[in-house]
């Protein structure tokens, strides 16, 4: 089976419009092109994202019909290493007030992050004393929370468009469409399963392990169990 | 709604980011400082959002 690149970008691409478009009602009178996912491709490279044809946007997030904030939503996409998959190297989800430019939060993710945590959450929330503290800590640091990079658990573990989507819905009591959990559920499911293969990729021999006391029979490779990953286990 | 396929060439993405640069008139390291203090427009936030979907989509992203 040949890797088409394009088309596994556009499906990927697809499901963040389902995602969206089952959540979030549009604002009456909306141009319907402001909610379309857009693909723009390069060669191998990818960026999926809300927004214009010409600028990245977000869709608009609405309480009692009115609008009340937007949700931005990013991917840069390539080719794994193997060649065989769909990889995101980076991604952005941020919520922003209508009242101003500034995201309230964002959460981000980059692979190639190193002085970072490759996933993080921003709080763009300051306070007094976390600048005091990070003055007095640390001279070299703004100061701001929002350049405080709050960990969530590596490349792996980080959270989903979803687990994002469900926070604006149950903590921000946005608009939402009716089933919007369900399909939510679904598309978390689905990350897991995904990132539960590769987290199976990066320790073999302790993926086989759980899988025999599960009761499967598990023949390892003549040469041995492949060698853990240990970048990807490590890192933040 | 289906997704929107866009494709760019190395010409569209270069005029692209002079546009960018253009309509905020300002450097990128300029951009990325006032981003960084909470200074920022929301048109430069955007403005700076594109130059790096630009700059990933060129292939030359070194960060």
């Amino acid at each position: 089976v040949t890797f088409d690149l394009k088309a596994e970008s556009t499906n990927f691409a697809q499901e963040v419009q389902d995602l969206l478009g089952n959540v979030f009602p549009p604002f009456a009178g909306e141009d319907p092109t402001d909610r379309q996912i857009k693909v723009l491709l390069h060669h191998d490279q990818y960026v999926i994202r809300t927004g214009s044809t010409e600028r990245p946007g977000g869709i608009s997030l609405l309480a009692d019909g009115k609008k009340v904030g937007s949700l931005k939503a990013s991917f840069h996409c390539g080719p794994d290493r193997s060649g065989q998959y769909l990889a995101v190297r980076k991604s952005t989800f941020a919520v922003s007030s209508v009242q101003e430019a500034v995201p309230l939060l964002r959460l981000d993710f980059h692979h190639k992050s190193h002085s970072v945590p490759a996933a993080h959450w921003n709080i763009h929330g300051e306070r007094g004393a976390t600048s005091v503290m990070l003055a007095r800590c640390n001279p070299k640091h703004s100061g701001l929370l929002s350049q405080v990079h709050l960990p969530v658990g590596g490349t792996r573990y980080r959270p989903c468009l979803e687990d994002f989507a469900e926070m604006l819905v149950e903590e921000f009591n946005v608009d939402r469409i009716l089933g919007w959990k369900e399909r939510v559920h679904q598309g978390r499911e689905r990350w897991r399963v995904m990132q539960a293969r590769s987290v199976a990729r990066d320790c073999p021999e302790a993926a086989a392990a759980v899988l025999e006391k599960l009761g499967y029979t598990v023949i390892k490779p003549a040469t041995g169990h492949p060698g853990p990953n240990t970048d990807m286990l490590r890192c933040r | 709604v289906t997704v929107a396929v866009i494709e760019l060439s190395t010409q569209d993405l270069l005029d692209r980011r002079a546009d960018v640069l253009n309509d905020v008139k300002v450097s990128e390291t300029e951009l990325q400082r006032r981003v960084n203090a909470e200074a920022a427009t929301t048109a430069e936030h955007v403005a700076l959002e594109a130059l790096d979907e630009i700059r990933f989509l060129l292939d030359d992203d070194q960060q």
